[in-house]
């Protein structure tokens, strides 16, 4: 009986996701209810502009994290990205997109080089190189706000596909189903969870851990990088810590995506079950128009609520 | 002693199961004052679970015990502690970074805090000195930091502790548990160790676990040998010699069945599939062998003696011993990245930690039955082929009999031989020409042991060389066609052990100790 009803793990694990995402409905209905606003067109498209820029970077950060280690600097990475790009458009145009992009993955890949090479833990190396990074947005935009004016680079989050998909949730649909190909089927993604498991293991595949934690981390800086872009392209204009949210609430998506914080479970679908809770939550209090300080309360509260629901504790052998 | 005064400690009838494996079965044993009582046996007898019953940290499933005259069921280490019984842990309980007496007062810090809440450090201070003193441990500075002591100091202020901790609960005369005292320690702080054991034996009775036969012979005033989980002898001054100790600890009658050693092939012109020559390093001394297509090579020894090293030095899984050479097909492994070269010239690796070195817990069957070879599972396109994956997996769940619902449940969820079968399952896999285990069937049950030997004789009939470093002496007679057996790092003694002749225990046992 006992192996019949662990038999159903998988089952369970549906179940547990059918949990969130059962709350996550009823929030949804709620919103719906309370602000008949909630439920229109425009709001949704608000809705989906921010998942998108959430999304792009929580699936870096998924990588970094099932691998047991963790990211502190995507916010700093979005932020100068996007500044990057309202600093160079009005020069180079849509150029500017991809040198952004790269600077990202530099700045990533650098992470990872220092994580890997000094043997300096990954929140520590982050935590160093997002105030550093942070200090150079300062550095190329004088400590001011830019707009963005350039259409192309505009056009790449407002515009939208035949005017029913906005481009930013196309590109972030697509990078999405490619790291979940990757997640599922590449030695990237099955490393990554060996790793996270255990290093010992992925070593005795004769894989190489350091160049997989490079990648991972380089791939954060990417798409970090991009979602920053993507921002500024959707605001029109670039702040200095413009993109700081996200480094809290990417980590805060995967883990209410089903991964474990420590690595070694989980996988990048399910973050964007995280990433829709995190976003319709903050939309819907907004249109209640719930006072700002109990927003972030009953926020607060709603993640501890959905982390609960959807890691496994109870085999976690010590919690640090 | 014995008979005269009623032992202080008495166990009786105990059991202790894990996921529904006896451990140990039916144990009694007792302690009287100022006795030191040993536990012998060989790996995996019961010796360590006993050692922790007593002090608190298992619960034995059944069975009682007894303390001072009292019915004694501790429910935590920290209880038994404050009924008088230490241990002094194999993996040392200190804090390094903690200076000495906080370590000694560690979590009693509330007994010296004044009214308003400042812990009196003067007060622990001359305390610790004092019982370091009475120890003879008077060069022992309590304030300095525990770490900066030799790993032999601070097992001597994990004594001084129990007596602190003793002295501290008003128990007149501690019982301290030694679980391998001597494992970490050189010979002359052995000897240290022993006069000082002897020394306390006035104030204290302790009970002994240790590798070494002679040390029990050396100490202990009576012994309880265990084997397989059940108390085979109990032996008392005179009656004590390494060779009692020897005959009480193996002769068990080894089942040829069991090992299906009518399976043994004869390996007369075989080629030779890997050897090693003039392995050296770390606790290795130049350890040389061969192993022929279809041959299991076992290699066997104490706990310490070097044959894992061996073991990691062919595979080359870090850290291994770096001297000597490692050839397979006529050519020598690479110093780095050794592992990978291995891997790639068909070498598999069964590792002894199954937990943190062989499966993934929270991957599917399948996924972790193909971890070694992804590119054997890829389509052209690059990605993996859930089908190819599943059916890779459907063909070695049903190869080796893994009890599974099926390659997309969790290993987490199987039990330990069938994670262990997963793990040779993700070898075979890539189709390995040598395969080396590490005591592949640790905490694996009998039915699965059997199976996985069934899968090795498999192997060895389809010509995989197979390495077999075990600390399980019938398993490693049963299962070889050669054994080497090693002590302090040195081949000590070669034998080969065809089905009709195969050595016994004893001739093993006696070129281990």
């Amino acid at each position: 009986m006992l192996q019949a009803s662990r038999a159903g793990c998988r089952d369970s694990e549906l179940g547990r996701r059918a949990i969130t995402i059962f709350v996550f409905m009823i929030a949804i209905a709620a919103f719906g209810l309370g602000a008949p606003s909630f439920g229109t067109l425009a709001n949704i498209r608000a809705i989906e502009l921010s998942s998108s820029v959430l999304l792009l970077a929580s699936i870096g950060a998924t990588f970094v994290i099932l691998m047991g280690s963790i990211d502190l600097s995507i916010g700093a990475v979005a932020s100068f990205c996007g500044m990057l790009v309202a600093r160079l458009s009005p020069d180079l145009g849509l150029w500017s997109v991809p040198i952004a992009c790269v600077v990202g993955l530099v700045f990533g890949a650098i992470n990872g080089l220092v994580y890997v090479h000094l043997r300096i833990p990954s929140i520590l190396v982050t935590l160093g190189t997002a105030t550093t990074i942070s200090g150079a947005v300062l550095f190329i935009s004088d400590g001011r706000s830019l707009s963005v004016s350039n259409p192309a680079v505009i056009d790449i989050a407002q515009g939208a596909l035949a005017n029913v998909v906005p481009n930013a949730v196309l590109i972030s649909a697509v990078i999405y189903g490619a790291a979940v190909l990757i997640g599922d089927r590449t030695r990237f993604g099955r490393m990554t969870l060996a790793i996270g498991s255990d290093e010992q293991i992925a070593a005795l595949m004769g894989v190489r851990v350091n160049t997989i934690k490079v990648q991972a981390l380089a791939l954060s800086g990417l798409l970090a990088g991009l979602a920053g872009v993507l921002l500024a392209a959707r605001l029109g204009s670039a702040t200095v810590t413009m993109g700081s949210y996200m480094t809290l609430d990417t980590i805060t998506a995967v883990v209410v995506g089903g991964t474990a914080i420590t690595g070694g479970s989980g996988n990048v679908r399910l973050t964007i079950i995280g990433v829709l809770f995190i976003t319709t939550f903050s939309d819907g209090m907004n249109i209640l128009a719930l006072p700002p300080y109990l927003q972030t309360i009953i926020q607060g509260t709603v993640i501890l609520l959905a982390v609960l629901l959807n890691t496994r504790r109870a085999s976690a052998e010590d919690v640090k | 002693m014995n008979g005269v005064a009623a032992p202080i400690y008495s166990m009786r009838n105990a059991s202790k199961r894990f996921n529904g494996i006896a451990v140990v079965e039916d144990i009694d044993l007792d302690v009287f004052p100022n006795e030191i009582v040993g536990i012998a046996g060989e790996n995996g007898a019961g010796k360590s679970t006993t050692l922790k019953m007593i002090a608190g940290i298992h619960a034995p499933n059944a069975g009682s015990m007894r303390l001072f005259g009292k019915s004694f069921r501790p429910l935590s280490y920290t209880h038994a502690v404050e009924a008088g019984i230490s241990m002094v842990f194999q993996e040392q309980a200190l804090i390094p970074s903690l200076a000495v007496y906080e370590n000694i007062f560690l979590s009693l810090e509330s007994c010296f805090t004044s009214r308003i809440g400042i812990v009196d450090r003067a007060a622990m201070i001359a305390m610790s000195e004092r019982h370091l003193q009475n120890l003879g441990l008077g060069y022992i500075d309590p304030r300095r930091r525990t770490g900066d002591y030799a790993f032999y100091d601070r097992q001597m202020i994990e004594i001084a502790k129990a007596f602190a901790l003793a002295e501290h609960f008003h128990i007149d005369h501690p019982i301290i548990l030694l679980d391998e005292p001597t494992a970490a320690i050189g010979e002359r702080e052995i000897k240290i160790l022993f006069e000082s054991i002897r020394r306390y034996r006035r104030r204290a009775s302790f009970v002994l676990i240790t590798h070494r036969l002679v040390e029990y012979v050396e100490l202990c005033d009576r012994i309880y040998v265990f084997k397989d989980g059940r108390n085979v002898g109990e032996f008392a001054g005179e009656e004590i010699s390494e060779q009692s100790l020897h005959r009480a600890m193996v002769g068990r009658i080894r089942d040829d069945e069991y090992f299906m050693e009518t399976r043994q092939l004869s390996l007369v012109g075989a080629p030779i599939a890997i050897s090693a020559h003039g392995l050296s390093g770390q606790n290795v001394k130049n350890v040389s062998f061969e192993i022929r297509k279809g041959e299991i090579l076992g290699i066997g020894g104490l706990v310490g003696c070097g044959k894992e090293a061996v073991a990691r030095a062919v595979v080359g899984f870090e850290p291994f011993p770096p001297n000597g050479t490692v050839e397979l097909g006529g050519e020598v492994l690479p110093l780095r990245g050794r592992g990978k070269a291995a891997i790639k010239r068909g070498v598999g690796f069964v590792p002894k930690e199954r937990k943190s070195e062989g499966i993934v817990p929270y991957m599917s069957v399948q996924a972790n039955m193909s971890l070694a070879s992804l590119p054997l599972v890829s389509s052209l396109s690059g990605f993996l082929s859930r089908s190819r994956e599943r059916r890779l997996a459907e063909k070695y769940i049903n190869r080796l009999r893994v009890r599974c619902n099926g390659p997309t449940q969790l290993c987490q969820f199987l039990s330990g031989g069938n994670q262990q079968k997963v793990v040779i399952a993700k070898w075979l896999a890539r189709n390995v020409q040598v395969l080396v285990l590490d005591n592949p069937t640790r905490g694996v049950d009998v039915g699965a042991k059997q199976e996985i030997y069934s899968v090795l004789r498999d192997l060895a009939e389809e010509g995989v060389a197979i390495l077999l470093v075990t600390d399980d002496l019938p398993e490693l007679i049963g299962m070889s066609n050669r054994i080497l057996v090693m002590r302090d790092g040195e081949l000590q003694f070669e034998c080969s052990a065809p089905a009709d002749n195969k050595p016994t225990e004893q001739e093993l046992v006696q070129h281990m100790v």
